[in-house]
């Protein structure tokens, strides 16, 4: 009878396991191909994403749990006592699955915010003229607000208003593009949890020099706070 | 295959809340003075016309405390 119930429970965990994968492949795909469809609504695109993470914790990982408790569970302790290796199996899957959720949705998000970019960028790649003397402008395009426009020619200045997919850009937007590029440097920040807090701290100063690099590369003018927004996150952080 | 989460996305775009302060093209716009109707030069005072001296706001107005 034990050796029946683990390889039941066991077969029950690879199978979970299989699944949120597939889950989480699908669930990416989903993502980004809802931007198409919503006409590239960010915000509608973020909240299907927070959906699907919520759907496989709740069909997935808190199964495993569910199923433990009410069906294996039972079945184990009226049969020897093992059952608390076998507890442990089940909540070790859990875990590791929160832990890749996680990850994927700072991918994922990431990944989405590169699409909406593609996108977005392209928005005012075309002439704007003076409204005094139809003279071209020079608006700056990696400055995702509303900004004064001199004209060259008559000295008049306008006030260049952005659409708000494009303003849109500036915020979440950029944020996520740069945590995905620092990517590798959030892994080893996450590695670093367990070791001495020197080392922590330093795996942290390093992702959040990588992340800032990043972000000032999409938004120039931030380069002039990097020091502050530095040392501001890692305080927060630790 | 469909995609199982597409139900998801559905119903997100559905439910989009529609903002009516979303601005779906860029503009260009010059704020001109309503005495003489110049526009404002660059490296000017926003508070007169430059060329007509029409005061636009008054600078001299403080906030009083709560």
């Amino acid at each position: 009878m034990k050796d029946e119930l683990i390889t039941r429970w066991d077969a029950f965990l690879q199978k979970m396991a299989a699944r949120f994968e597939a889950s989480l492949l699908q669930g990416e795909q989903a993502v980004l191909d809802s931007l198409e469809e919503n006409n590239y609504d960010y915000y509608a695109s973020l909240r299907t994403l927070m959906a699907i993470r919520s759907q496989v914790d709740a069909s997935l990982i808190r199964k495993i749990n569910d199923t433990w408790q009410q069906q294996v569970e039972p079945l184990m302790r009226a049969d020897g006592d093992y059952w608390a290796d076998e507890s442990f199996k089940g909540h070790q899957a859990a875990d590791d699955m929160h832990e890749r959720m996680s990850l994927w949705q700072y991918i994922t998000e990431g990944r989405l915010a590169e699409k909406y970019y593609g996108h977005a960028i392209q928005l005012i790649n075309r002439d704007f003229f003076c409204t005094q003397c139809n003279a071209p402008l020079q608006v700056k395009k990696d400055f995702f607000m509303a900004q004064y426009v001199a004209c060259h020619y008559c000295a008049a200045v306008n006030t260049f208003e952005p659409e708000t997919k494009y303003v849109t850009l500036g915020w979440n937007v950029v944020d996520s593009m740069s945590a995905l590029y620092a990517l590798q440097e959030y892994g080893e920040m996450l590695k670093a949890r367990s070791l001495n807090p020197l080392a922590y701290e330093q795996a942290v100063r390093k992702y959040y020099e990588k992340y800032f690099d990043e972000r000032i590369k999409l938004l120039p003018h931030t380069a002039h706070t990097r020091e502050q927004d530095i040392e501001r996150k890692i305080k927060q952080t630790i | 295959m469909s995609n199982p989460f597409k139900k998801i996305s559905d119903t997100s775009r559905e439910t989009a809340k529609k903002w009516d302060n979303t601005r779906t093209a860029p503009a260009v716009q010059t704020i001109t003075c309503p005495q003489c109707a110049a526009p404002r030069p660059v490296n000017t005072n926003i508070a007169s016309c430059a060329y007509c001296g029409f005061r636009f706001m008054d600078p001299s107005v403080t906030i009083k405390p709560q």
